[in-house]
Formats: C-alpha cells, sequence, structure tokens
C-alpha cells in the first residue's frame, strides 16, 4: 500500500517539486499552504480513513506557520501525534530548527535542498 | 524528475514568481511614503526569501543567487540595521527588472545582461553589512566514501521512552545499519521491560547493542542516527582492534554460556538451570563405553587430590570463627600497643624498635582480617536503578540515579543491615525529594531529577550518600505537623533546623500529601535510624529549600573494635566513642548554670548544653564535689544533639574491642558493651544516642 505523505508549503514550486520527486518515489503526496489548512487536512483524511505517514513542513508561512502546526499536531490530545514531522528551514533560520526540535520535530532539512536528499530521509521514518 | 514534469514544475514557478514580483513592486511603492512600515519591510523580505527558495527548488541557481544577495540587504532593514531610502527602493526596484529578465532567458528570452546585473550586485554590496551575509548553497546527498578494508563499530542504541511520539522507529534505525554492512552481533536488552500489564504500547523499554562490520566511515555511521543523536544515549566506537581477520578475539576467553547469554540466545538461568542437569564426563564414559565405573573414581580421586594440593583458592567459613578471630586480635593490638608503652619506658633502644615492629605487624594484621569480611557496595547500589525507574515512572517523574562508589567494601552483616534503610531513603528522595515535571518547570529546574547515590571511607567510617536535586527540606512544614503531632511543645524559633529534621525520624511522621504505595507514610524514617544506630552509625542531614536534600549515612568499618576515648569517673572507667566527641574541656574556664528545678546547663561559647551526671545514671560516684568549678567535661554529640558529660579525668586514647553485654550478662541502656583494661579490669562503652534517649535531653 502506497504511503501518504502531507507536504505544508506556502511556495507552490517547493510544494510541486517534492510532489514530483515523492511521487516519483512511490508516496501519495497532500499538499497544504499552511499550517491550518494542513490542519484541515488531516482531520479531513482521518475522517476518511486514511492515515498519514509523514509530514513534511515549512516554518515560515502566513497564518499559521510551522512552530504552531507542530505544536498542534504534538500537542498531547491531538489524534495526530504520533506522525513524524520533518521541519524545513534555512540557513539563517537555525534557532527555529532547534525550537522544531524541542516542539517534537522529527527531522529537519534545510532549504534548499536536492531531491534525492529528501528521499534518502524520508526512509529514516517510513518503511 | 522527467522532462514532463521538469516543464510543469518550471510553469508552476513562473507564475509563483510573477505573482510575488507583482506584489513586490507594490510592496515597495507603499514602503516608499512609509519607510518605517515593520509589516512591509517583512513583506518584501519574504517576498525575496521565497523567490530564492523557490528559483532554487528549479535549480534557477543564478537567479536564487542573485534574490539572495537582495534577501541579505533586506534581512539588514528587517533587523533594523539599515534603513529604507529612497535609493535603496529603487535598487531594489532594479532587482526586480533583473528577477524578470532572468524569467524570460530562462523561459527562451535573450540573455540577461551581465554588466547590468554586477553593476546592481556592486551597488548593493555597498549596503552590505560587517557581518558576513549567510552563504546561499543547496545541500545535496553526501557522496559516501568508502574505505577498503570492513571496520568493526560496537553501537549502543538507547532511546527515550518517548521516542515513538517523536515519530522514529528504532526498527528502522537498524534497517538502515544493516544497509551498511552486516551486524557481527546484535543484542536487544529487555531489562527494562517491565510486567506484561504495565506495558504501555507507547512506550520505548528496549535498547540495543549491537557490533556493524562494514566498508563506511564512522562518520557515515552517526549520519543514521542524525535526528536522534543530540537527545539520546548513542554511543558508537569504532572496535577493529579487537577483530583479527574478521574474529572477535575477546571471544576466546569466555565460556560458551557467557557468550550465548552476551548475545541474547539465552539467558543466564536457563545456561544455569542446563549446566546443573549435564551429566559429567565421567558419568558419560561409564555409561556410553565399557570403562568401569571404579576404573574412573580412582582416576577422579587423584584428580582431586592433585587440585586441592595445587589450588585451594576459596575456603568457606562461617562469619562467627572469623568474628572470633577480629575480637583476638583486636585484643592482641591492644596488648602490643600497651607492651610498646611500657617498652618506651624501659629507655632500651632494641626493645623499643622491636616492639614497634611488632606494632606494625599486628595492626597490618587485623587490617587484613578486617579485609576478609568486606565486599563491594556495587550489587546493593545497582540494584537501586530499577527501585528508582520504576517508582519514578509509576508518579510520572523523570528522575535519574547517579551511583559513584560502588566500589566501595563494608562488612558484609553491616551491608546486609544498612540495604533495607537505603531503599527507604531512596524511595523518599523519589517520593517527597523530586518534584513532579511541572513543578520543577516552575521552579526553573530542568524536568528530569536527579538522585545521587555515592559511597567513599573517610576517617574510619563508611560515608553513603543520598543527595537529590529536588525541593529540600520545609522546616515550616515539618515543624507544623510536628507540632500539630504534639510531638513538640516549644515554638518554631526556639529550634534548629538540626532539631527539626529530627522529627523526621520520630515513628508516624509524614509530610508528604498523598500515600505512595512504596514509601507510604514515612514509617520507616525511625526504623532507618534505629539501623543505623544499631551499626554504631549517625546519620547527617542537609538541605537547602528548593534545590534538594543531601542524606548522610556514616557507619563504622566495622563494629567489633572502635577508636574511643577513655574516662574516668569515680572509681569507673568509660570508653566513649571518639568519632562521637566533639571536645572536651575544664569547667572553670566556663559559666555553669543551674536553672531551678531543672538540668545543669553549660554555657560554651555562647552555645548552651545540657550537663549529663553520669553516675546517677549508671551507679558509682565522683571524687569531685558536684559542681566542682575544675571538673573536665566532654561535650559529645549524636545524631542531632550534642551534650556534655561530666567527668572526674581523662585517661587517654585506645582502641577498643567492644564485648558484648547481653551474651554475658544484661543488655543496660545507653551502653553498647565492655572492654577488657590492660590490667584486668573492665570499662563501659558508652552509646551517647542511646544516653540522648534514657536521659530525655
Amino acid at each position: 500500500m502506497k504511503k501518504n505523505i502531507l507536504i505544508v508549503d506556502d511556495s507552490p514550486t517547493l510544494r510541486a517539486s517534492v510532489n514530483f520527486v515523492l511521487t516519483g518515489g512511490g508516496y501519495n503526496v497532500y499538499q497544504a499552504d499552511n499550517g491550518m489548512a494542513g490542519l484541515q487536512m488531516l482531520d479531513d483524511l482521518k475522517k476518511k480513513g486514511e492515515r498519514v505517514n509523514l509530514i513534511v513542513s515549512d516554518v515560515n508561512m502566513p497564518k499559521m506557520n510551522g512552530l504552531e502546526f507542530l505544536k498542534a499536531i504534538k500537542d498531547k490530545n491531538s489524534m495526530h501525534k504520533f506522525i513524524p514531522v520533518i521541519i524545513l528551514t534555512t540557513e539563517r533560520e537555525d534557532t527555529l530548527k532547534q525550537q522544531g526540535r524541542e516542539y517534537g520535530a522529527a527531522g529537519w532539512m534545510t532549504k534548499p535542498f536536492k531531491p534525492d536528499l529528501l528521499l534518502s530521509v524520508i526512509k529514516k521514518f517510513i518503511r | 524528475m522527467n522532462d514532463n514534469n521538469v516543464e510543469k514544475l518550471k510553469e508552476i514557478f513562473k507564475s509563483e514568481v510573477d505573482e510575488l514580483v507583482e506584489d513586490a513592486e507594490e510592496v515597495l511603492i507603499s514602503l516608499e511614503s512609509d519607510v518605517s512600515n515593520e509589516e512591509l519591510i517583512n513583506e518584501i523580505f519574504r517576498i525575496f526569501h521565497s523567490i530564492k527558495g523557490s528559483a532554487g527548488v528549479v535549480g534557477f541557481n543564478e537567479m536564487a543567487h542573485f534574490a539572495h544577495g537582495v534577501e541579505n540587504i533586506l534581512d539588514r532593514v528587517r533587523q533594523g540595521e539599515l534603513k529604507i531610502s529612497r535609493n535603496l527602493i529603487s535598487l531594489i526596484l532594479e532587482s526586480i527588472d533583473i528577477l524578470k529578465n532572468y524569467i524570460e532567458y530562462y523561459f527562451g528570452g535573450p540573455a540577461v545582461n551581465e554588466n547590468k546585473v554586477q553593476k546592481i550586485t556592486a551597488s548593493l554590496n555597498r549596503f552590505k553589512g560587517v557581518a558576513e551575509p549567510v552563504e546561499y548553497k543547496v545541500e545535496e546527498k553526501k557522496e559516501s566514501k568508502k574505505i577498503k578494508k570492513a571496520r568493526f563499530y560496537g553501537i549502543h542504541i538507547e532511546l527515550k521512552d518517548d521516542i515513538f511520539l517523536r515519530g522514529h522507529d528504532p526498527i528502522l534505525l537498524l534497517r538502515e545499519l544493516s544497509d551498511m554492512g552486516e551486524f557481527d552481533s546484535i543484542r536487544a536488552n529487555i531489562i527494562r521491560v517491565p510486567e506484561l500489564e504495565e506495558i504501555e504500547p507507547y512506550t520505548n523499554y528496549i535498547f540495543y547493542d549491537l557490533v556493524l562490520r562494514t566498508k563506511h566511515t564512522i562518520d557515515e555511521v552517526k549520519d543514521v542516527f542524525i535526528f536522534v543523536y543530540d537527545d539520546n544515549k548513542i554511543e558508537i566506537s569504532d572496535i577493529s582492534a579487537r577483530f583479527v581477520d574478521d574474529v572477535d578475539t575477546e571471544l576466546a576467553d569466555k565460556k560458551l554460556g557467557e557468550i550465548l547469554v552476551d548475545e541474547g540466545v539465552i539467558d543466564e538461568e536457563e545456561v544455569e538451570r542446563i549446566a546443573s542437569d549435564h551429566r559429567k564426563i565421567g558419568e558419560e564414559i561409564v555409561a556410553k563405553t565399557s570403562v568401569k565405573k571404579e576404573q574412573v573414581q580412582k582416576i577422579l580421586k587423584k584428580k582431586q587430590k592433585s587440585k586441592k594440593v595445587q589450588i585451594a583458592s576459596t575456603i568457606r567459613v562461617k562469619t562467627d570463627k572469623l568474628d572470633k578471630l577480629i575480637n583476638l586480635i583486636g585484643e592482641m593490638v591492644i596488648s602490643v600497643s600497651r607492651i610498646s608503652m611500657i617498652a618506651q619506658e624501659t629507655n632500651s633502644k632494641e626493645i623499643v624498635n622491636s616492639t614497634l615492629e611488632l606494632n606494625r605487624i599486628s595492626r597490618d594484621l587485623q587490617e587484613q582480617i578486617m579485609m576478609v569480611r568486606m565486599v563491594p557496595l556495587e550489587s546493593t547500589f545497582k540494584r537501586f536503578y530499577r527501585v528508582v525507574r520504576d517508582l519514578a515512572n509509576s508518579q510520572k517523574k523523570n528522575i535519574e540515579l547517579h551511583i559513584a562508589g560502588e566500589e566501595t567494601e563494608l562488612d558484609k552483616t553491616m551491608i546486609e543491615q544498612i540495604a533495607d534503610p537505603l531503599k527507604h531513603m531512596i524511595r523518599n528522595s523519589v517520593d517527597h525529594g523530586i518534584e513532579s515535571a511541572e513543578d520543577r518547570k516552575k521552579a526553573g529546574k530542568p524536568e528530569k531529577g536527579n538522585i545521587w547515590l555515592r559511597a567513599y571511607q573517610e576517617e574510619g567510617n563508611v560515608v553513603i550518600e543520598i543527595e537529590d536535586d529536588g525541593k529540600g527540606i520545609d522546616t515550616d512544614v515539618v515543624y507544623k505537623k510536628a507540632f500539630s503531632k504534639g510531638l513538640t511543645k516549644k515554638t518554631r524559633e526556639s529550634l534548629s533546623n538540626e532539631e527539626i529534621y529530627s522529627f523526621l525520624f520520630l515513628p508516624g511522621f509524614s509530610t508528604a500529601a498523598v500515600v505512595t504505595e512504596i514509601s507510604g507514610r514515612g514509617v520507616g524514617m525511625d526504623v532507618v535510624k534505629k539501623n543505623v544506630e544499631s551499626l554504631k552509625g549517625r546519620i547527617e542531614i542537609n538541605s537547602n529549600s528548593g534545590k534538594g536534600s543531601k542524606f548522610k549515612i556514616k557507619i563504622p568499618l566495622t563494629i567489633a573494635i572502635i577508636d574511643g576515648m577513655r574516662l574516668r569517673i569515680g572509681a569507673r572507667t568509660y570508653i566513649v566513642p571518639l568519632d562521637a566527641i566533639v571536645e572536651s574541656f575544664q569547667l572553670s574556664a566556663l559559666d555553669l548554670k543551674s536553672v531551678k528545678g531543672a538540668k545543669d546547663l553549660v554555657n560554651l561559647r555562647g552555645e548552651v548544653y545540657p550537663l549529663v551526671k553520669l553516675h546517677k545514671y549508671l551507679g558509682g560516684e565522683t571524687t569531685q564535689e558536684d559542681n566542682a568549678k575544675n571538673a573536665i567535661v566532654v561535650l559529645v554529640e549524636s545524631t542531632f544533639k550534642k551534650f556534655c558529660i561530666y567527668v572526674d579525668e581523662i585517661l587517654g586514647i585506645s582502641q577498643a574491642v567492644i564485648k558484648n553485654l547481653q551474651d554475658n550478662y544484661r543488655s543496660i541502656p545507653g551502653v553498647i558493651g565492655a572492654s577488657l583494661n590492660g590490667d584486668g579490669s573492665i570499662s563501659l562503652i558508652l552509646d551517647i544516642p542511646g544516653l540522648e534517649k534514657i536521659m530525655d535531653i
């Protein structure tokens, strides 16, 4: 069965590129352009009985940023708390990476990155 | 990504950038008339940030690089290091034109005018701050550099309890390792796995020890753990030196059973059970060949005889035999020291020297015989890891036990007696000492609490310390409780901290609001004190409100012999254990107070202590007049209190072998036992904590 990955990023280009790479790698990809939309999508998928196996999320986003999104997912009453989250930051956002770790991020990547790096990181979380 | 996708991606990129560029121009125009509007500044920064990121994703690196340069300048504006000026705005608008040129170029238009790019870059550089801007680079998968000869790495993986909640799966880590080479051995350690009904399915209990044989470098192996390395206990070491031609040389000296246990193939008890079932080779031979039983037995006897001669490595001795030996040697040591004193008076150098030699030998002998009974505290201490872990878990606390000095040795029977009190005190530290995670957070402490269990030798005593970084003992709470339970009638102000701590050791005392399964209601601290005192030991409490508590148990290395001060009161001699003595002095120099209808008090440098006249309790008389001004007083201390003993003469310091009174006579409260003096008379050895009790000081 195909594994589901949710990508949350405000850049359509980044979402599209990740989408192409992951689809090519045999994954099902869902997209959201900010944290709020991401949470909504998780709830909708859950209702449909779809399980999300991994979330890749940008940090710097409008409406709800990646850290707030992460906090909501890892909340102890959250239905999604066991989903691993990889956060994407840029070089200048190193402190955000640290914060992300404290909030329960499973992994982190620095943007921009080559697509094959993403695939090898994902293998640490999805068998 | 196939070509079709690349084209699609470029289209998406183009429409994203078109939109961003449009936004950027709009923001810049507004910014021109409102130069310090933070919202607009953040917006323009974010736009260039996005353009850079997206261009990088599609692989338009020149464009990404150019956008990155502008982003750096805008970051300085955002940080307040640079002011927006008309000049800067024009420059950014020109940069936007360059970005548009890049887009045109990437979609089949003419090449971007390099001169123009350089000119703008140069202008932008004038705004560059002192601080180096962040480098722009694309992160990619590192090339793996294989090494020629396979290496062996010993890897210990101990992931936190809540690792699943983070989304990590230990099995995936192991799988990744196995892709790098092969496991020479792998063992899942399950000692932390609780009973079935206590297992929480989302908790990680297992840790792993493995040896990986691989041609990858140690850094590449470490990279497997990149996301868990910092927060978990991962130890990776190159142990190739242990292996010769891929064979683990450490196995040579190990027994098969041990290796099987190490590898986790079988557990220790099973090996022992099988080993005990196993028929001896002699029996096998008799059963399976024509060799007669008698023949085998004859040879076996020969072998045993030879073995007896060759090595008499261990023998079992009853402890009471050993105790007698210890007592005798102790008495010998005392006689020898007396002989050396007499020898000194003869003024004969030869006699003095040889008695000194004898003295030294007899002390060595005493030390050696004591060693026989000593065993390290290790196995007692190690048990507490589990105790702390289980108890902390059941209370949802995160506590680490740190053990030090477990190699310290103590008399075997004393270890048996100290084990229970220690367990109780450690439980108390977990229960009452370390706060809940929330309370610790509120107090600004790390969530994880620590308990230290240490042992060391100090001045002929073994000291065991139990320290925690919990909330400490609140003396006010303790006092209130003691007062409400009628344990004291004194006012808070009149009591020292030590006196308040002493309430903790009274039967039935508890300050914990919640009664826990294990440490219950403080029942037992009185028992702890009793056990420690029966070993002639003492407990000291140090506590710092909010920072933690430290309990220090001091017990003498052995209970059979003590160093003591010999005192004379009337015609009788007494011995006071040396470690109970604070100081001695002549009363004349001091203020002796008689409070009407109460006990006598001694004022020493402003501190007032009760004065105890032993002859009134233990019989006999003094040669001094009562309250004589030139009498001698010895200040002693028990666990929590100090008091003075009134004596006629101090005879000196000596070692005393304790003879139990119960065995020969009956036990006397306030007296540990008796000791034989050099002239054949007897001294009573005083029990200071016992005296404190019977005299109700």
